[in-house]
């Protein structure tokens, strides 16, 4: 995948938009509580589970983005399945 | 109101903007928008030997990269090696705070969009981001930036 960290935007490694990160309540990874779904932790404000990209594949983050555009995600800069671009409209 | 319950501080980008602004009752705290040489991304340009076709990477893990120089098999070249630049762009040389006209002194502010550049996250590749809001405190007469930089993990939620 690739990440623009100035736009926030998210996109395959193909160039297909997934979407663009924005926490209203600027949470931070380690507030999260973790939970026995080893594929990421949950926010108990929203109620809603944050997806760490770092696990899964480009497709599993299509699949997820198609059923809830709202999905929350995690994204480290140094993640191994990451790259970052600047590029705007990739 | 923001979560914390603390009053937005907007913020006008332009002479109509600020204008309309005044007339909408607020005061416009008026500022030069100036680049900050600490505020920096990188670019490479890679160009395919046979069609001349380039690509743009902005990370040292970007494909068809090495760090060691072209490999001699590889179908593409760099032809610019890495580069910093500064990566916003601002039509206007100037902006405001748009103060209310009852806002207190050491009221404390959430500015949702910053004019001054602060770095407000490093990535171990060089690159620096700027802090695009913050919380600020009023003292009367300007903001002073409530900005813990050793906050700046990298990871982003959203």
């Amino acid at each position: 995948m690739k990440y623009n960290p100035i736009t926030k935007e998210l996109y395959t490694n193909s160039g297909m938009f997934l979407k663009k990160l924005h926490c209203p309540l600027a949470k931070q990874w380690e507030e999260l509580q973790p939970t026995n779904f080893l594929k990421g932790k949950m926010c108990n404000q929203c109620n809603k589970t944050v997806y760490d990209t770092s696990l899964l594949s480009d497709e599993q983050l299509s699949a997820l983005i198609k059923n809830d555009i709202h999905t929350c995600l995690k994204i480290d800069l140094n993640q191994q399945n990451l790259t970052i671009t600047y590029t705007h409209n990739e | 109101m923001n979560d914390q319950n603390l009053r937005i501080i907007a913020t006008a980008r332009s002479e109509k903007a600020i204008n309309d602004a005044v007339l909408q009752g607020f005061w416009p705290l008026v500022k030069p928008v100036i680049p900050s040489p600490e505020i920096k991304s990188k670019y490479a340009v890679l160009q395919d030997k046979v069609t001349g076709k380039v690509s743009v990477i902005h990370d040292f893990r970007a494909k068809g990269y090495s760090i060691l120089g072209d490999d001699e098999q590889s179908p593409t070249k760099t032809v610019i090696n890495f580069t910093s630049y500064y990566p916003h762009h601002f039509e206007s040389p100037f902006a405001a705070y748009l103060i209310p006209k009852d806002l207190e002194v050491n009221e404390t502010v959430f500015i949702e969009d910053l004019i001054e550049d602060i770095v407000g996250g490093r990535w171990n590749q060089g690159d620096t981001y700027r802090l695009e809001n913050c919380m600020a405190v009023w003292d009367g007469k300007d903001f002073i930036i409530s900005h813990n930089p050793s906050q700046n993990v990298f990871e982003m939620i959203g």
